[in-house]
């Protein structure tokens, strides 16, 4: 009798966990295929992050580490994270406004600390200022747009009259292919002139 | 460290290749790899070009040649191309900088590398003597305001690194930059041609995204001073 309660109990238990994993599996989760396969994550992983440009410089380091520091010290370090965070966001500060006064100067590189503080898409959304570049003139990325997407956003292109600009019409937003740190994305733009 | 940043800034021409692996966080925490090679080739004043290969097996191309910089993924056949006369000090600082695109370790390719290091580097250390990567090294370790960092330079009269690891320690997860440099070739002798590129038939021309963010800028500009101090 004990033997069949303890065969029953095993059963159970190895119901519930398959159980689980199904329905993890089936919600997208992170559970995995009977047949051996493993679940393809939609969108696919980020390449983008603080280490992608290999630089001696971080600044979302400096962005993140405004927050962390606060959490991660204990309470007896709390003043000295505090002048760490001072320091950084001094240093963020001075580091901004060299950048902003070496545009007047010559050579090119001169007092810009950091320039190799390689941060992706995410500052270029942010507006980041430049130089002159090539084939800026036809199109702008929309304010409301929904960002970058390393993915064709849908399957209507549309080439701009005259300039000869592929585009992209998704319902009420346009998208243009540009190149970015990672290679060409889908930048939303707002509606391109003539289109 | 300085022995080798003086060593490397000053040879007028090397070639090198690089194997390197990131680290990224994903929003859920996962902590994922990316890989490349990179086969860097460089002359001096003003010409390197890197060819790379992802481990998802995408190939691109960088070429600065003096007058501008051009950037080509071969597998999406499309390429972008700003104009920017100039050293490679130059141009590199307005491809990473400003363009925000990746060139990592382009701390390597200017001739400031030496004076770079100077203003970044707060503290060095050395580790040890190590024989594991082929050729006798000295490991350091050391940091700047937001990377810690670690090198392992070749003993002798030529101190050239051969690995180094960068750790973003305020960034969440504390990804690290890793790469592994082998074949460091410093007699070569490159035609012009191999810094001059030619767009291959169907390849398209984009351009970069900090174009269009520039271009918006350009564009809320009139906006935002409407009304202000003339």
């Amino acid at each position: 009798m004990k033997m069949q309660w303890r065969s029953l109990s095993i059963m159970m238990l190895a119901i519930l966990l398959l159980g689980s994993v199904v329905y993890t599996y089936a919600r997208g989760g992170r559970g995995f295929r009977g047949g051996g396969g493993f679940a393809h994550r939609e969108g696919g992983f980020s390449r983008e992050g603080p280490a992608a440009g290999g630089g001696f410089a971080s600044r979302s380091g400096l962005m993140e580490g405004r927050q962390q520091f606060g959490q991660r010290a204990l309470a007896g370090r709390q003043q000295e994270a505090n002048g760490l965070l001072s320091n950084r966001q001094q240093l963020a500060r001075r580091w901004q406004s060299r950048a902003e006064q070496y545009r007047r100067g010559y050579p090119y590189w001169a007092g810009y600390p950091g320039w190799d503080a390689g941060a992706g898409l995410a500052a270029l959304g942010a507006g980041a200022a430049i130089g002159a570049a090539a084939g800026s003139s036809t199109a702008y990325p929309s304010a409301s747009g929904s960002g970058y997407s390393a993915a064709q956003p849908c399957a209507n292109a549309v080439v701009a009259p005259g300039t000869g600009v592929t585009y992209y019409n998704c319902g009420a937003a346009w998208y243009t292919k540009a190149y970015g740190p990672n290679g060409p994305v889908f930048v939303a733009v707002n509606r391109p002139p003539g289109l | 460290m300085m022995r080798m940043a003086g060593f490397v800034s000053k040879a007028p021409k090397w070639s090198v290749t690089v194997h390197s692996g990131y680290d990224v966080v994903q929003l859920d925490g996962y902590k994922v790899e990316w890989n490349d090679v990179r086969k860097v080739t460089l002359v001096r004043p003003d010409q390197p070009r890197v060819e790379g290969e992802r481990s998802d097996g995408t190939r691109t191309l960088l070429i600065l040649d003096g007058k501008g910089i051009t950037t080509f993924d071969e597998s999406a056949k499309v390429y972008a191309q700003a104009s920017h006369p100039g050293s490679i000090d130059d141009a590199a600082v307005y491809f990473v900088g400003d363009l925000r695109m990746r060139l990592p370790l382009a701390l390597l390719l200017v001739s400031r590398f030496p004076e770079e290091l100077q203003q970044r580097v707060q503290s060095v250390e050395y580790v040890e003597k190590t024989m594991t990567l082929g050729a006798p090294a000295d490991h350091i370790v050391g940091r700047t305001a937001t990377v810690d960092f670690q090198l392992w330079i070749a003993e002798g009269d030529k101190p050239l690194p051969l690995r180094a690891v960068l750790t973003y320690q305020d960034a969440r997860g504390q990804p690290q930059y890793r790469a592994q440099f082998s074949d460091w070739n410093f007699d070569i002798d490159p035609s012009d041609s191999l810094f001059t590129f030619t767009p291959p038939e169907g390849a398209n021309k984009i351009p970069f995204v900090a174009a269009l963010s520039r271009a918006r800028s350009l564009r809320q500009r009139p906006a935002a001073t409407k009304g202000g101090k003339q």
